[in-house]
């Protein structure tokens, strides 16, 4: 029988042998992956010089096959060499991971059969003393010399925390600017949203051909029917181009382009559908852009809204959800306070609304449902008996909310059809137009609350024909242009005081400068006429006039279909 | 031929730390051209189930438990090396070193400032057990299930001895680990502990570059130093050492019979051992003026504390962002590289403004926190000066309770003990 010291011999030699070949086998495997990794191929196929050459020899070959199965000869080549030495790499690895961790054991293991006494390390002894550094207790001193580190090193990384992070605002930066948009053309149809200019001297005549009080003119390279604005020398425009949505910003002063800037948007546009403008629709840009003088903020039909700043850099883009309008949103955003306000009206239950949110973030500030379907006009926002109302067309019905919370004030049920006009406000009346195939124009007057469809309607009349756009008032004439017509109405009794009849169509909004209608049409030309209702002149655009004009500061900043025209004198 | 098996576990550990890029994650890329292949579906693994969680945590008492009888009763150096080694292999290479009671105190932490994290009751559990265990049994956790520590005993090949006044000043690191850990935990920015872990990629077999990193650096430094990561850096140890202190059982060697043979200290690695003491009397200090300067390090760290918050903020993710955006937003576009977080960012379209207007918060919470970090800094500093004062009068080697890993190795080397059990009376009663 064995005895406990022999059998003990034989496990601790037993575990000596495993531990050195074990070891052994964990070396020759280490050393084989390393020079197996170091060797052949080293990294990604990417990096790969004769795929690269190859490559590029195909872009400019695309047709050559010869060159197409060579490409796919080498790949396949480079791809194999590459996982067969993954694989090598990945068994190797494990081999050495399972002799390198037995060795370990089995050294221990001989550790436990070994019989060693312990001794009594060299140098050494007992100390009955505590530990001291000329004559302090060590441990203080050591303690005290880790405070002294801590603390410098707390000291230091304060120091750097001291200083601010790029963006945080320093104390002077915090007060908010306020800027003038008195002199703007800062939205749809100017700054009060009414296509109404009371001064400034705008020419009544120009040639586009003989460049006749033609400023600039300039080729668009993108479609859009949403019209321009201009703060300063800044001109912004929003178009579309296969599927890119773009807002620019041109010099005022002479044209040229300032930046473009694609809007970057979290959802793939080729999976949103909008019936293009050739097709009947309203396109990808037909809302206008609004600007608060440092931001600008764009509306698309892809239900984006957009902020860029001045230097065309995108601050912030919201998504209302995928789209349900037939023809393609055009309602533009509005400025009110430090918020945008937009009305989203939309086909399909309950997926109208209007929605405020803050225009330095995008961030909701308030969302109202609406009780409409889709529609295409833009809310205005009016002044009443000392109080501010947002006044809305839509499907059946004019509502009015309260701007700053979204809260319903009043209704009334006086429109049908589709409705792509937006209210304007003159004479404390409210003017909304439907778009049957003859228009009904009635004036409202604010006020009440709940359904005042039977007490708030002043006057009511039937036009000759249909209108699509908004019309303008300055309190006493309301101008409508419909089609093949345009009328001058008394706002007060919605009497016709004179009608113009013309073979033509009218999209473009009118607007009223100092007395003087402008009225661009679907042929490509700008009608000026008297405030009497007399034809001034019939100015040739070259093409198509959908968006409404802005007046700012003696010019007229025109977009046709094709190209941007700054007319005025020089 | 005498062969050195010391030098040539070491050579081998040195080839795989040279070796180690082959652990290293890869991603390549497909094809670029339509092929028969079809690319694998993504999927989830699935959570590991509840009765295995259950199991582990049994396997964790047990092995405690184990830990413990082996240390404290049976006194067997080579009972608690098998132990460790089974949890090497079971929570270390089976479990791959998660979810580890080091870690957990992340997931408590963070569960009790965001609602939102979903923390696991067995989690709670595996972070208490351990630390309820130490009260009563001291660090048998440590001892004989930690797989951290289990591979750090397993690759001490040859050991250097830390000098006692280092190994106190390099111990203040795991408090302050602890505390950086709590405060990246409470804002919701990393788990520093996991993200930083030396042993897990060796668990997993794999890791990113920086974590391999890491884990050779300290696989290097455990063939010299005795577990120098549960010694300096291990958070979870910096919380056992208190309640190690107060354990109901401590691991003694031979407090009666004790020889002052030094044998116990020499086969300590852990400088956990001890010496003999017979202090001068010294005139104590101003007791008010001791409390005056405790006061004011707890102030000045609070101070110093805060800015270091904002300091730190800068690693949390939102701010790494917002700095990128701004950097994006206000240079030249084109020119910046940016990275895939802060790409997915844009693509949301979120104003950079409500991203700089959270990041206020997350450095506003790290100033915060930075103020209790450095109180706590201070705090432990303060503690670790009275510990440094204590002049306790000491006729033989004992145990130190707060640092004995109960490894047992003291019970091998000590000539009572052999003699005791040489002589049949080898389950030795704890004093």
């Amino acid at each position: 029988m064995m005895d406990q010291e022999n059998r003990n011999n034989i496990l601790r030699l037993f575990f000596k042998q495993v531990a050195v070949a074990a070891a052994i086998v964990a070396i020759l495997a280490a050393l084989t992956l390393t020079v197996y990794y170091l060797s052949g191929q080293q990294g990604n196929i990417q990096d790969s010089p004769v795929l690269t050459a190859l490559k590029a020899k195909l872009e400019k070959y695309p047709d050559n096959e010869k060159l197409l199965f060579e490409f796919r000869d080498q790949d396949l080549k480079e791809r194999t060499a590459f996982f067969r030495k993954s694989s090598f790499l990945d068994y190797g690895k494990n081999i050495f991971i399972v002799f390198f961790l037995l060795a370990l054991a089995a050294f221990r293991l001989k550790g436990v059969f070994t019989e060693r006494l312990p001794e009594v390390k060299k140098g050494s002894e007992t100390v009955y003393k505590t530990g001291e550094l000329a004559g302090a207790n060590i441990y203080m001193v050591s303690s005290g010399l880790t405070a002294v580190i801590i603390l410098g090193l707390l000291g230091t990384f304060a120091i750097w925390g001291f200083q601010k992070l790029p963006f945080e605002p320093a104390e002077t930066e915090i007060k908010e600017k306020v800027i003038d948009l008195s002199s703007a053309w800062n939205g749809f149809r100017g700054p009060a949203g009414t296509g109404l200019v009371k001064d400034g001297n705008y020419v009544k005549e120009w040639d586009i051909k003989t460049g006749k009080n033609i400023i600039w003119q300039i080729a668009l390279p993108v479609k859009s029917y949403s019209s321009p604005v201009v703060y300063k020398d800044n001109l912004f425009l929003t178009g579309s181009e296969a599927k890119v949505l773009k807002v620019s910003c041109y010099d005022a002063k002479n044209g040229s382009l300032k930046w473009s800037s694609s809007v970057m948007v979290p959802v793939k546009l080729d999976d949103v559908e909008i019936m293009s403008e050739d097709a009947g629709g309203a396109g990808y840009a037909a809302p206008t852009t609004v600007t608060d003088g440092e931001l600008v903020f764009a509306f698309f039909a892809t239900d984006h809204l957009v902020c860029f700043d001045y230097a065309g850099k995108q601050r912030w883009v919201k998504y209302f959800g995928k789209s349900e309008n037939t023809y393609g949103l055009s309602s533009s955003p509005l400025l009110w306070k430090k918020n945008i306000i937009l009305q989203l009206d939309r086909g399909g239950e309950g997926l109208s609304k209007l929605v405020s949110l803050d225009r330095k973030t995008g961030q909701i500030t308030w969302e109202t449902k609406r009780p409409v379907g889709a529609s295409w006009g833009t809310p205005a926002i009016i002044e009443y008996k000392g109080k501010n109302e947002l006044i809305t067309t839509g499907e059946e019905q004019v509502i009015s909310y309260d701007p700053d919370t979204g809260k319903e004030l009043w209704r009334v049920k006086c429109l049908t059809g589709e409705i792509s006009t937006s209210p304007v406000y003159g004479d404390g009346k409210i003017i909304a137009i439907d778009v049957g195939s003859v228009s009904t124009v009635s004036a409202i007057i604010p006020g009440g609350a709940g359904d005042v469809t039977k007490t708030n309607i002043v006057w009511s009349m039937q036009e000759e024909n249909q209108a699509i756009n908004t019309p303008v008032t300055d309190g006493k004439l309301l101008v409508v242009a419909m089609n093949s017509l345009v009328v001058g109405q008394d706002i007060k009794t919605g009497k016709v005081l004179w009608k113009i009849s013309l073979e033509d169509d009218f999209w473009a909004s009118p607007s009223l400068v100092n007395g003087t209608i402008y009225v661009p049409s679907q042929k490509g030309k700008v009608y000026i006429v008297s405030y009497e209702g007399k034809l001034l002149g019939t100015m040739d655009m070259d093409s198509k006039c959908s968006a409404s004009p802005a007046f700012v500061d003696g010019k007229i900043f025109i977009r046709s279909e094709k190209n941007l025209f700054c007319i005025g004198t020089r | 031929m005498k062969v050195n098996y010391k030098r040539v576990l070491i050579g081998a550990i040195f080839l795989y730390l040279v070796a180690s890029p082959v652990f290293g994650e890869y991603k390549f890329p497909p094809p670029e051209f339509d092929t028969n292949y079809l690319v694998p579906v993504m999927r989830t693994v699935p959570a590991r189930a509840d009765w295995l969680v259950y199991l582990d945590i049994f396997i964790l008492i047990e092995v405690i438990l184990l830990s413990a009888w082996a240390s404290l009763k049976r006194r067997s150096r080579n009972i608690v090396m098998l132990i460790s080694m089974f949890s090497l292999l079971y929570f270390g290479f089976y479990k791959e070193g998660c979810i580890c009671p080091i870690g957990a105190v992340q997931d408590i932490v963070l569960s009790l400032t965001n609602p939102n994290y979903y923390l696991p009751f067995t989690a709670v559990l595996i972070f208490i057990i351990p630390l309820v265990a130490s009260l009563f049994i001291g660090r048998a956790y440590c001892g004989g299930a930690c797989p951290h520590g289990a591979l750090q005993d397993l690759l001490l090949l040859k050991e250097i001895k830390i000098p006692r006044w280092l190994d106190r000043s390099l111990s203040m690191l795991a408090y302050i680990y602890l505390g950086l850990a709590v405060l990246f935990a409470l804002t919701d920015s990393v788990f520093l502990i996991c993200k930083y872990d030396p042993f897990v990629p060796i668990f997993r077999l794999t890791g990113p570059f920086y974590m391999l990193l890491n884990g050779g650096f300290f696989v290097l430094l455990s063939l010299f130093i005795g577990r120098p990561y549960c010694r300096f850096l291990c958070p979870y140890g910096a919380l056992l050492k208190p309640l190690a202190l107060v354990s109901r059982e401590k691991v003694t060697i031979t407090p009666d019979k004790c020889i002052v043979c030094k044998l116990c200290e020499d086969s300590c690695p852990f400088g956990a051992i001890n010496k003999p003491d017979k202090p001068e009397r010294r005139k104590a200090k101003n007791r008010l003026v001791v409390l005056g300067l405790f006061i004011s390090g707890l102030i000045a760290g609070g101070v110093l504390g805060n800015y270091t918050g904002a300091l730190l903020a800068t690693y949390n993710r939102d701010v790494k962002l917002a700095v990128e955006i701004y950097a994006y937003s206000e240079g030249e576009p084109e020119k910046i590289i940016l990275s895939d977080y802060a790409k997915e960012y844009i693509r949301t379209g979120e104003s950079s403004l409500l991203l700089y207007e959270k990041v206020a918060g997350v450095k506003n919470k790290f100033k915060t926190g930075g103020i209790y970090l450095g109180v706590w800094i201070m705090f432990v500093m303060g503690l670790q000066f009275l510990y440094a004062a204590r002049k306790p009068k000491r006729d033989i080697y004992e145990p130190d309770s707060a640092r004995c890993m109960s490894c047992a190795r003291c019970f091998r080397d000590c000539p009572i003990e052999r003699q005791e059990k040489s002589t049949g009376d080898g389950s030795r009663k704890q004093e």
